[in-house]
């Protein structure tokens, strides 16, 4: 009969303790909230990008149940102090002079978001890329694996937070029904966060003790001395296991297709102010029907979109918020090349997207005629003949 | 330099626990920092993001828990070596990114971290060799049937 040694408990014990702290990163301590009910046609204002901080403000207290009166609110601009809109500091002021509370938080991830109780103003941004500025969003709720975000451009939608931290630097603004609610939020968030990755630590403590354990027992049995200090077997076990971890919890989006298109959207802007039209590259125009894995991109307006366009085509507007981008960037994963178009030969709007689009090693074209030649043509046929 | 290895090996335990915990649970935002760097192209930032945070985070385990210890030193060495390398070229050529080493909100690189880095570099490389000595001092006292 096999006997259990003091030693083989405590490597069951140090495997068991392993386990439960890596399944505790996926572990979420905040409740799923349900839907806020918001009415999202009053709010939707696609053309404000100043007063992004202002409807997330709005959005936020109406998940806690207070309506902040938009006259007041937006009355005189007084809480938007810079030509890209409001400071976290213009949103606090604009809090407390509603009587409600806010609190800054900094240093989280997308996953702490899961642990709030309260809703979060973020500020999303390319940090560095194609806006200089940010853009703010209000964090209603969560719902299963996801994050239930709220803006004035794009409404309501829900995100996959891996995708946040793209665009977040992981500052925020709690937002509560006083100062000591937003107060509790804050610390509550930093207190999780700080354990998250005091548990990864542990748990890689705990992994290279266990592979300690682990080769000595294997040692032993087969009659050889392990120098636990000198020996790298452990360390390197405990690594492979690490970075496979890392692997998996990679988030399902392309990180490596949203940086290209952050850096080529970059570069070519900085390209463009230096060069002028004359550096326009764009001279294809072609029949896009002939064309196989093309992304159609729409860069008209949202609200032109929400009218009516090609069908299949994606909307990118010439205004996009980091997150449009993003969500373009997933979508070109499958395409080999890209149509811009806008509303007519008039607007230079798909040229210029294009251009910024040089760099995507994926053929770029637009299409001149616009949304207006395909509703009069019912059909989309070369403009200017084709070019290679 | 033995009597104070222990102290040198917390230093490094906590210098790589902080930066290894906090790109390993916000790798996209470490793919991020590698990749402003302009050395890579993206899906080589992403690769290089996975295998170096857990990395710095296996090594601060390996200090904390007295295992492996001189292939951590070694890899100590390495990574400050070419952390330090790596901060030098970018601020020759002017580019001006965050230094990625505390999360999102990481300073911009200066002449300061590649002094501290190359300190730390030279640090470690020490300790590994008097952590060198005394085995070899142990190997000889042992003695022999």
């Amino acid at each position: 009969m096999a006997t259990i040694t003091p030693a083989g408990v405590r490597g069951i014990g140090l495997i068991s303790l392993l386990i439960g702290c890596l399944a505790f990163p996926e572990y979420s301590l905040g409740e799923d909230r349900p839907a806020v009910v918001f009415d999202r046609s009053s709010n939707q204002d696609h053309a404000s990008t100043t007063r992004c901080g202002l409807y997330a403000l709005k959005a936020a207290s109406s998940a806690l149940g207070v309506d902040l009166s938009t006259e007041k609110l937006f009355g005189d601009n007084r809480f938007i102090s810079t030509p890209e809109g409001s400071t976290g500091g213009d949103l606090i002021s604009a809090c407390r002079q509603f009587d409600l509370g806010a609190a800054p938080v900094t240093g989280l991830t997308s996953q702490d978001l899961f642990a709030s109780d309260t809703p979060l103003l973020l500020n999303l941004s390319w940090r560095g890329g194609i806006e200089s500025g940010g853009h703010w969003v209000a964090m209603i709720g969560t719902d299963g694996k996801q994050v239930q975000l709220y803006d004035n451009v794009l409404g309501r939608r829900l995100k996959d937070p891996g995708e946040l931290d793209l665009l977040w630097d992981g500052s925020a603004i709690a937002i509560g029904r006083g100062e000591k609610d937003a107060s509790n939020a804050a610390f509550r968030l930093n207190l999780i966060s700080m354990l998250r990755r005091a548990i990864w630590l542990i748990a890689a403590v705990l992994l290279m003790l266990s592979m300690t354990w682990f080769l000595n027992g294997l040692g032993r049995r087969l009659g050889h001395r392990a120098d636990v200090e000198s020996t790298r077997r452990p360390f390197v076990l405990a690594l492979l296991v690490l970075i496979g971890v890392a692997w998996f919890s990679l988030p399902s989006y392309s990180i490596a297709d949203a940086l290209h298109v952050r850096s080529c959207v970059g570069i070519a802007s900085v390209e463009d102010e230096r060069h002028g039209r004359e550096d326009d590259p764009v001279q294809f125009i072609r029949d896009v029907r002939q064309l196989k894995n093309a992304l159609l991109v729409d860069v008209r307006l949202a609200r032109d979109f929400d009218r009516g366009s090609i069908p299949d085509a994606t909307s990118l507007p010439i205004n996009a918020s980091p997150e449009q981008w993003l969500d373009f960037a997933r979508r070109l994963e499958n395409a080999e090349q890209v149509v811009f178009f806008c509303q007519s030969a008039a607007c230079p709007w798909a040229a210029t997207c294009a251009s910024r689009m040089r760099c995507l090693e994926r053929e770029a074209f637009v299409y001149a005629g616009g949304y207006r030649r395909y509703v009069e043509e019912s059909t989309i046929t070369p403009i200017d003949g084709e070019a290679d | 330099m033995s009597r104070f290895e222990p102290f040198v090996r917390i230093l490094f335990a906590v210098l790589f626990a902080v930066p290894g915990a906090l790109h390993l649970t916000n790798l996209t935002h470490f793919a991020l920092s590698v990749h402003d760097f302009g050395f890579f192209n993206a899906s080589t930032a992403v690769v290089l993001a996975v295998l170096l945070a857990p990395t710095e985070l296996a090594i601060a385990a390996a200090f904390l828990s007295a295992t492996g210890l001189r292939f951590a030193y070694s890899l100590t060495v390495g990574l400050l070596f070419v952390y330090s390398i790596a901060i030098a070229i970018a601020l020759v050529q002017g580019t001006s990114v965050s230094c990625g080493c505390l999360g999102a909100n990481s300073p911009p690189i200066s002449w300061t971290h590649v002094a501290l880095l190359g300190s730390g570099c030279v640090l470690a490389y020490l300790a590994r060799w008097s952590l060198l000595q005394r085995d070899q001092t142990n190997t000889l006292e042992m003695p022999t049937n």
